[in-house]
């Protein structure tokens, strides 16, 4: 349901980060390290904030799944992996080279993942800049990657975080971490590919600025590893005069991180080692990649890609990418190295320019990973039902990017640039996308207990709800409470209150499994399927009161009641007591048993005692209470004693 | 080949605005009427919009096929305008093969002062310029502080100098305010 092309960018960031900058001191030696924006925060600081991907809109991980990954390093494995839509997934993994933080890696699957099943698939690494965020890269946040990629048969792996890294290993641990970059990315993400998420071994790694010159920095030092490299903007000469000092003043600025950390002082060998300018001979079996901008601003000029006017910063990075773009050029060719060299006559360091190179470096990456015509891209037709449906929601799903395949025991899905279409014989032709089809896809498809969908997406009567009903139940979103399933007979018991309109609400988690029955959570209440398959509700402060308590893993069990109205309150009955609630005294346990005949034997709450004011609650040295509005019930010892206040 | 591209970029943001569109605007439909009997999609009351939905598709599409046409063609002469031979010696910086050609005066002023310091510029003029702007609006950044030295850093590493990095950085810096600031 939503496009990350079709994000606004946020510019809040910017404008705070600016304001911040204004008020630093700016008494800067030149050469001089910038030490006073070492003290600079990630969020208030200058330079290379235009690359700073904005914020992302705060999605809920929608599923969670445990592959078991064999014969990875010690102390290497994958934790979990969440579906963030049906082509789009998010690894999180235990590394050894970086323990502490769980490193999350997204992965955008191959066009066929899902209906070649059996199939491995080529990887496109791409590598973030310096202010990479530790919860989305900004390719996805800031580019159209997702889409572009979407027909096309390749892996794109996405690694999240390392701001200011450089992707390196880093000699020391900066800013409360120890970066192990090269080391996680080589010797832990490639086995966890290789074993568990079908790379068929061939590479291709690019990056956008510090991620270009990772991504030579990578290619040169792991050469037997990748098959074609790309720079975007990146910064491809380290050493010569002022350059240790402008990347030193780029990390100081993107998180106050400082390079001696990374790689010791500037004329240290570990410089000279990461200096992709000097690892060109390691590169003469690989396809190179080299772009940069001109550092001209040309925003407003017709062929312009550029979404709004540079400032300083992405004039000056800009023209320093260029500047060691060209020197990197000059030496490859001079080892008789012949990269692909797009010198753009004009740009800056920005998002829509790297987006465009994506799409530039395309054909070149193809080549390197000798992907087949139909790898690169649409071949596809669209006929039988599926064709008019298709053609009906083309808006939203846009074009196909397989043919159909067969799912399910007997039906057909074809997938689309932003959504795919089920089709079953007793079911017909629907057209799922967005959270609902991400959260279809984690539950497992037609061959799920879900069945095939009934209908398309549709609206709910209140406008703030999408809902898809299947064969044996329904999926239901909105955008606070993300899309869930609910069993069929869930569903229509939930119906009996009026749906999404009733006092329930939305759903919001899944069906939980309980002791042979299910209890599935609502905006105010859940619905619940015993062990024995009757149906019931509870609602409100009951429901609040039952969630403290566990739900059905209390001793209370499940209800065998709905909520009940009486005068001054409301009660629900389950296996083993009651809830009992009125306004004044709140929602409260009452466990059936002597305490609750002998109240019962005064009229309940009717009665002289009125409502429960606590918890059926155990007495330290033995024995039960009830406390209630006019006295208390104790059962000490087998006996019943009852106090009136 | 950048117009179709950028065609194919404007294209992508259209099918997202549509989607948003399309889900905001589809069918209202009692649940009550669905909830146990699945009602067919009811087509009948967004018929205009899937229409125009369906002809700005086609034309997203189309767009994007034009990109992927495009792209997929080898990119002619890979080598840019802007690497010249370097065995030139100075020369009148209007005289240079500029690929967007028009300078202003200021430009003019300042790529010729550089030439006159025996600094080859050809190829290297955007980028110069460039340095010229930070230097003038750094707007506290520090990003000209970075800029400037490095800059003169690969001037010199490029062969385009036989002065120091940091005798370039002065020059620069100062024939930048000369001419801009």
């Amino acid at each position: 349901m939503r496009d990350t092309a079709s994000r606004s960018p946020q510019r809040r960031h910017r404008n705070r980060a600016w304001l911040a900058a204004a008020v630093l001191p700016t008494t800067l030696a030149l050469g001089v390290s910038l030490a006073p924006a070492a003290t600079a925060q990630s969020s208030g600081s200058s330079f290379s904030d235009q690359i700073r991907p904005s914020d992302p809109p705060q999605r809920t991980p929608i599923s969670t799944e445990y592959p078991s990954v064999d014969n990875l390093p010690a102390g290497v494995e994958v934790d979990r992996v969440e579906w963030i839509t049906d082509r789009r997934i998010a690894i999180f993994i235990k590394s050894a080279a970086m323990p502490g933080e769980l490193i999350q890696v997204q992965m955008l699957l191959a066009r066929d993942w899902h209906s070649s099943p059996d199939r491995d698939f080529p990887e496109v690494w791409a590598l973030d800049g310096l202010r990479a965020r530790e919860d989305e890269s900004g390719w996805t946040i800031e580019t159209n990657i997702a889409q572009f990629y979407a027909d096309k048969n390749v892996n794109v792996i996405l690694p999240v975080g390392g701001e200011s890294s450089f992707y390196s290993d880093w000699q020391r641990p900066d800013n409360g971490k120890h970066y192990m970059w090269e080391s996680f990315l080589i010797n832990e993400l490639i086995p966890t590919l290789d074993n568990g998420f079908r790379s068929n071994q061939k590479r291709a790694v690019v990056g956008l600025s510090m991620g270009g010159t990772a991504a030579m920095n990578l290619a040169q030092r792991h050469p037997h590893i990748f098959d074609f490299v790309g720079s975007f903007s990146g910064y491809l000469d380290t050493t010569s005069t002022g350059m240790p000092a402008a990347i030193k003043a780029a990390q100081a600025d993107a998180g106050g991180y400082n390079s001696d950390n990374m790689w010791g002082p500037p004329n240290h060998q570990d410089w000279i080692d990461h200096d992709p300018k000097y690892g060109i001979e390691n590169l003469k079996d690989m396809s190179v990649y080299v772009s940069a901008g001109s550092g001209t601003d040309d925003f407003g000029r017709p062929e312009s890609v550029a979404t709004g006017p540079a400032n300083p910063a992405g004039i000056g990075l800009e023209v320093l990418s260029r500047m060691t773009s060209d020197t990197f050029v000059r030496k490859a060719r001079e080892a008789g190295v012949e990269p692909i060299v797009h010198f753009r006559p004009s740009g800056v360091h920005a998002w829509p320019y790297w987006q465009f190179e994506m799409s530039q470096a395309w054909p070149h990456i193809a080549n390197a990973l000798q992907l087949s015509e139909d790898d690169r891209g649409v071949d596809c037709t669209t006929g039988g039902a599926i064709a008019p449906v298709a053609a009906n929601a083309s808006g939203t799903i846009g074009g196909c990017v397989t043919n159909e395949y067969p799912v399910g025991d007997d039906g057909a899905r074809q997938d689309f640039r932003n959504g795919s279409v089920y089709w079953s014989p007793d079911t017909g032709a629907h057209a799922l996308f967005g959270r609902i089809h991400a959260r279809y896809q984690a539950v497992g498809g037609p061959s799920s207990w879900l069945g095939f969908p009934t209908t398309g997406e549709k609206t709910t009567p209140d406008g703030k709800g999408r809902y898809v009903h299947f064969e044996n139940g329904s999926i239901y979103w909105t955008v606070g409470t993300d899309a869930w399933e609910i069993p069929g007979d869930m569903f229509n018991y939930w119906g009996t209150t009026g749906w999404e309109g009733g006092p329930l609400g939305y759903p919001t988690g899944a069906a939980e499994e309980i002791n042979g029955g299910f209890v599935q959570p609502f905006q105010n209440g859940s619905v619940v399927r015993t062990p024995e398959g009757e149906n019931h509700w509870v609602r409100g402060a009951i429901a609040a009161k039952y969630g403290e308590l566990g739900t059905a893993a209390h001793e209370l069990g499940f209800p065998t009641s709905d909520e009940k109205l009486i005068r001054g309150g409301a009660f629900q009955e389950f296996q083993n007591g009651n809830i009992y609630w009125s306004a004044g005294t709140g929602a409260h346990v009452i466990k059936y048993g002597k305490i609750f005949d002998a109240w019962g034997a005064k009229r309940w709450e009717q009665g002289e005692f009125g409502y429960p004011t606590a918890d059926h609650a155990a007495i330290p040295a033995g024995g039960e209470v009830v406390e209630f509005q006019n006295g208390t019930i104790r059962e000490i010892f087998g006996r019943v004693q009852e106090d009136l206040n | 080949m950048r117009t179709p591209v950028t065609t194919g970029l404007i294209a992508a943001t259209l099918i997202g605005a549509l989607s948003l569109t399309a889900c905001g605007g589809a069918t209202v439909e009692d649940t009550g009427a669905t909830a146990t009997s699945v009602a067919p999609l009811d087509r009948a009351p967004r018929s205009t919009e899937a229409s125009s939905e369906q002809s700005s598709e086609k034309e997203a599409e189309d767009a994007d096929e034009s990109a992927a046409a495009s792209s997929s063609r080898e990119p002619g002469p890979d080598r840019p305008a802007a690497p010249q031979p370097q065995d030139q010696g100075a020369r009148e910086v209007d005289e240079v093969p500029a690929q967007e050609a028009a300078r202003s005066p200021q430009d003019v002023d300042y790529l010729g002062a550089l030439t006159d310091q025996d600094i080859d510029v050809a190829g290297v003029e955007d980028q110069l310029i460039g340095t010229a702007t930070v230097v003038c609006n750094p707007e506290g950044t520090g990003i000209d502080q970075a800029t400037v030295p490095a800059v003169a850093g690969q001037l010199v590493e490029q062969g385009r100098t036989d002065k120091s990095a940091e005798e370039l950085t002065q020059l620069i810096v100062d024939n930048a305010r000369q001419a801009y600031c």
